[in-house]
């Protein structure tokens, strides 16, 4: 080989060890390129593929009474899934778990054949079916808790405070308006999961920190009037053997709801999706034509503007008053002459009434009308509610004005009937109603509180003093169409009233079909409480003063026992104080601890005798459920809990202790 | 041409070769077993599985590379052509199904009863030792094509045929790199190896065309995200690995990707599972012990005592940084994925023993140097 032969040889292993190296260099800077500069986002699919979160169900706040009685609480309960993959006969787990959940057993096969690693068997069962269950230990079936919407007062209140869904959110009532406080972030847990779909250990660091719970809210209902509101008018539509009934009672001075009540109501404990027209608390969605009970606000406005006073006359026709091409009558046919603007409320004189009304251009009426707040929505905080029809005055022919100076021919529905004659209860300021009055943190800390809040002056506080003693009149006198309302020692002042129903069919009100109410407060000269009833339909004792007023009375006599309150003393019973609200809080923490079982039915309270399910816990939780139970607590490793001694179901001894393993998963 | 040397110089870089090549394969052995634990348990119950086999393997590999490192290089002159028939023989036999095993559409081992044996494994080193025979004899007529190239074109298109019909695209394309490489070592003219580069590529662009898999690697290379699920899926799961990894990586043992979502995470896409787990530092370090290793084999071949030493340790270090630059090109996406092992790293008996005795004929290339001192 010659030297240069020799020299050409090493120049060709150089280029080609360059070349070498060259090329891995490159290769160096793809890498660097791929894990440095694109590293987020590749690193974000990485996350995206290996994680796998189970949202829980979270636990909701709870809804109390202004009192701090629970309205809806939240109960743990026992939820039966299976890990099919776990399963090694489907067949004969099926057939066992149809005789365990009572269901059928194809339906089961079909639900373990369906998913992989995890399916629902049944949700939310009862304690005795999940002690069934956890006692036939069979592999691949677990059971797991999961807070179950609880209504401890069944019916009470049902339609006001409304219902959740199967996955604990809310549909109805308070629980879906105020849905965003009572629900709390919804916890994950995060599981790293293979490609093929298999869960291979949580990931702790990506639980979320948020509170277990979430915001309760505090309603301005007293569930004592609430109750003895609802059996009350249960009691009279059974009497008058009406189709339902609404009734409403209202702090005329802060618009405050103390009670409202829809009947026929239902039970939100039992309570499914679909029935729309029970679901909805028609006291704020359905209208109707108020009839005579709409009067006192045709007097007002009259009265506001100076156009009459409680002594003028007007001629009542006779009982028979034609305008254009209608004929107005008195209600029953009665006949009146001449009737002082005290006699025209007093008696319910229609034909008065329009007269009354006559004196007024149709624009100021309508703007009385409107000023009370009928035609538009009142603004409570429940879903659904309903503006009620008032047709612009432009379009009223001189028929449409009369007869709505008598509560026909324009819609209305309770709510705002109660919170217009509220503002004559309370000297002439129309209210915003409202049915939460606080937002608290599960520890009691006020989130958000509810002020009343005034809408508007609709008449002057003497104006509201001469109608308030109109309406007195009503009650007291003893010729007065709602004499039946009247207490003893509390002056009332109200107004009766029967609305025809405006039958389709016919195109005509019908005489049949009515809805009989009773309007009023008392103590008529420094209002507490502001109380309407209504019957739809009743049979019986169609008229307002015969059938609405006694209930109305009955009502009335119950909350004054039930405060034991001098009228001076109302004070009590509506205030709330800044510090009592701060105290209840604290003092439900302490009823918690005491566990929620505690106004559920027997079967809860048998399962507070046994030993918790620890497993799946935090130690936190752990704990805090032991602390519950009056359970000692032996703690072991940290993490989540795996297994526990004495199984869970066992009953508790004297001295209860329970050993409970901790374990990362890892 | 006198360069003086000191002994411990020679030693100190044999040691290189040595510490290179071992710290490449105790990290691939930690890494299979990183990466294969959970797939073995789930394929045969025993997380060890492939950790077991891969520890076995190593150390034939080593104590074959310690054995050939102490033989004369110039022995294996006369095993050229003997190797170069056993492995056409060897190609031939695995064409028949008892013999040959087939798995995942390609029959590529031979059946040994106790073992199976990755045939192209031992023609790739069987072939570079026949070629450096040969070409070292003919030197002087290596601008000749006739006389210098024609017989080696032949032998290495009978070989590549052969390896094609297992299909192995993969191991005919370094064949022929390599045939390539060497020829150009021996001095081949470059008007000759451009023509024979035409029918390569015009051959290559067939086998893509006939095998519709091959198209599908390719166009799920020129664009993977647009298939992410299928033919997308091995290299987006790869780059995820890489990216997923980040700087310093997840830690050993901690990466996610080998659950299934890398395929087979101890053989070719190893380097994706260093990549999660020891991070960009990891990748690094890999090529930056390739680079060694690679920069001391040609350092090899230019200090060899003769011409075949030189060609042969020339062709042995290609075949490495060949096998490792396409590997690692594979697993950051800049070409098709091939199907080619990573060597001393990638789970596979047969490649780990083949690699370490290519390092055991270079490192004797090395010994016989520092006996021949200048004599070239």
């Amino acid at each position: 080989m010659t030297r240069k032969s020799k020299k050409w040889l090493r120049f060709r292993v150089i280029t080609l060890l360059v070349f070498f190296v060259v090329f891995f260099l490159l290769l160096i800077t793809r890498a660097f390129q791929l894990q440095i500069v694109a590293g987020k986002a590749l690193k974000g699919l990485a996350q995206k593929q290996h994680m796998k979160a189970l949202p829980l169900v979270p636990e909701r706040g709870l809804i109390l009474d202004r009192n701090g009685e629970k309205l809806a609480a939240s109960v743990l309960m026992d939820s039966v899934y299976a890990d099919p993959s776990k399963i090694a006969d489907q067949e004969r787990c099926a057939q066992q778990l149809a005789v365990l959940l009572g269901e059928d057993a194809k339906t089961i096969r079909s639900k373990l054949s369906n998913s992989k690693y995890f399916c629902w068997l049944s949700r939310q069962v009862l304690p005795d079916l999940a002690q069934k269950v956890r006692g036939a230990k069979i592999e691949g079936v677990y059971l797991v808790k999961e807070p179950k919407r609880f209504y401890p007062n069944r019916e009470l209140a049902g339609p006001l405070i409304g219902f959740v869904g199967r996955d604990a959110e809310g549909l109805e009532g308070v629980e879906l308006k105020y849905d965003q406080y009572l629900k709390c972030q919804s916890d994950k847990m995060v599981w790293a999961r293979d490609a093929k779909g298999k869960r291979l250990y949580l990931k702790e660091s990506l639980v979320s920190e948020k509170p277990d719970k979430g915001y309760n809210i505090w309603l301005t209902i007293d569930s004592r009037i609430q109750y003895l509101v609802e059996s009350h008018l249960k009691e009279a539509i059974k009497r008058t053997g009406a189709k339902g009934g609404m009734a409403i009672v209202m702090d005329p001075r802060t618009g405050a709801i103390l009670a409202l009540v829809s009947e026929p109501g239902f039970n939100p404990n039992t309570f499914f999706r679909g029935r729309n027209e029970v679901m909805k608390n028609k006291a704020i969605a359905d209208c109707f034509d108020p009839g005579s009970i709409f009067k006192p606000f045709v007097a007002a406005a009259a009265l506001e503007e100076g156009v009459v006073k409680e002594t003028d006359t007007f001629y009542c026709e006779n009982g028979a008053y034609h305008i254009a091409n209608r004929t107005i009558h008195e209600a029953q046919r009665k006949k009146y002459g001449h009737l002082t603007l005290r006699e025209v409320i007093k008696y319910s004189s229609n034909i008065g009434s329009v007269k009354v009304s006559q004196r007024l251009t149709k624009e100021k009426f309508c703007h009385y009308i409107r000023g009370f707040g009928f035609g538009a929505k009142t603004g409570i905080d429940l879903p659904g509610e309903i503006s009620g029809l008032l047709r612009p005055y432009e379009r009223w022919t001189n028929v449409d004005a009369a007869t709505i100076a008598f509560g026909q021919g324009v819609s209305v529905t309770a709510i705002q009937l109660i919170t217009a004659m509220s503002a004559i209860a309370n000297g002439g300021v129309l209210m915003k109603p409202y049915i939460v009055r606080a937002i608290t943190d599960p520890n009691g800390n006020a989130v958000g509180e509810h002020k009343p809040a005034t809408v508007r002056r609709v008449i002057s506080a003497s104006t509201a003093k001469r109608m308030i003693s109109i309406l007195t009149d009503v009650v007291g006198a003893d010729d007065g169409t709602g004499k039946r309302a009247r207490l003893t020692d509390v002056t009332v002042a109200g107004k009766t009233g029967t609305s025809q129903k405006f039958d389709f069919s016919t195109g005509r009100y019908s005489s049949a079909r009515v809805r009989t109410s009773f309007l009023g407060f008392l103590p008529a000269e420094d209002a507490r409480a502001a109380i309407l009833v209504t019957l739809d339909e009743p049979q019986r004792d169609k008229w307002g003063g015969v059938a609405a007023a006694p209930v109305f009375k009955s009502i009335s006599e119950q909350i004054l026992r039930c405060y034991d309150s001098r009228p001076g003393e109302g004070q009590m019973m509506i205030e709330e104080k800044e510090e009592q609200l701060q105290d209840r809080g604290l003092r439900l923490i302490a009823a918690e601890a005491a566990a929620v079982p505690a106004v559920t039915s027997a079967e809860m309270s048998s399962e507070e005798a046994l030993i918790p399910d620890f497993t799946g816990m935090t130690l936190k939780k752990a704990l805090e459920v032991s602390r519950q139970r009056g359970i000692e607590l032996k703690v072991i490793g940290s993490g989540w809990a795996v297994s526990q001694e004495p199984a869970p179901g066992t009953t508790l001894l004297e001295n209860p202790a329970c050993t409970v393993r901790f374990s990362t998963g890892h | 041409m006198k360069i003086p040397r000191f002994s411990f110089m020679e030693k100190s870089s044999q040691m290189a070769v040595l510490v290179v090549t071992l710290s490449l394969v105790t990290f691939g052995i930690v890494m299979i077993y990183s990466s294969s634990s959970i797939l073995a348990m789930d394929r045969y119950g025993d997380e060890y599985f492939f950790l077991k086999k891969q520890l076995f393997f190593a150390v034939v590999g080593v104590l074959l590379m310690f054995v050939l490192s102490n033989l004369k290089y110039e022995n294996l002159r006369k095993a050229a052509y003997a190797g170069i028939i056993i492995s056409i023989i060897f190609l031939v036999l695995i064409l028949i199904p008892p013999i040959g095993v087939k798995r995942g559409g390609a029959t590529r081992w031979l059946q040994l009863g106790f073992a199976t044996f990755q045939v192209t494994e031992f023609v790739k080193i069987a072939m570079i030792v026949f070629l450096a025979h040969f070409l070292a004899k003919v030197a002087t007529h290596i601008k000749d094509f006739k006389k210098g190239i024609l017989i080696p074109l032949v032998v290495v298109a009978v070989v590549g045929g052969l390896v094609l019909l297992q299909p192995d695209f993969g191991t005919a394309l370094i064949i022929a790199a390599i045939f390539m490489g060497m020829l150009y070592l021996a001095g081949a003219r470059i008007p000759h190896l451009s023509m024979m580069t035409v029918p390569l590529l015009a051959g290559a662009v067939v086998m893509v065309m006939m095998k519709p898999y091959r198209l599908q690697r390719w166009l799920a290379f020129l664009d993977p995200w647009k298939d992410a699920k299928n033919t997308g899926f091995q290299i987006i799961q790869s780059w995820i690995s890489f990216g997923s990894g980040g700087p310093f990586g997840v830690g050993l043992g901690d990466g996610m990707q080998k659950l299934f979502y890398l395929p087979e995470p101890h053989t070719d896409f190893i380097l994706s599972v260093v990549a999660e787990e020891a991070g960009f530092i990891g990748v690094a370090v890999v090529i930056v012990l390739f680079i060694l290793l690679v920069f001391q084999g040609f350092v090899i071949a230019f200090r060899a005592a003769d011409l075949f030493g030189t060609l042969l340790a020339g062709g042995l270090t290609m075949l490495i940084a060949l096998e490792a630059s396409i590997n690692i090109s594979a697993v950051v996406g800049l070409i098709p994925t091939k199907g080619l092992a990573l060597p001393f790293m990638s789970y596979g008996g047969s490649s780990l023993v083949m690699s370490l005795a290519a390092v055991g004929i270079l490192l004797s290339i090395q010994a016989d140097r520092s006996k021949v001192r200048g004599n070239f």
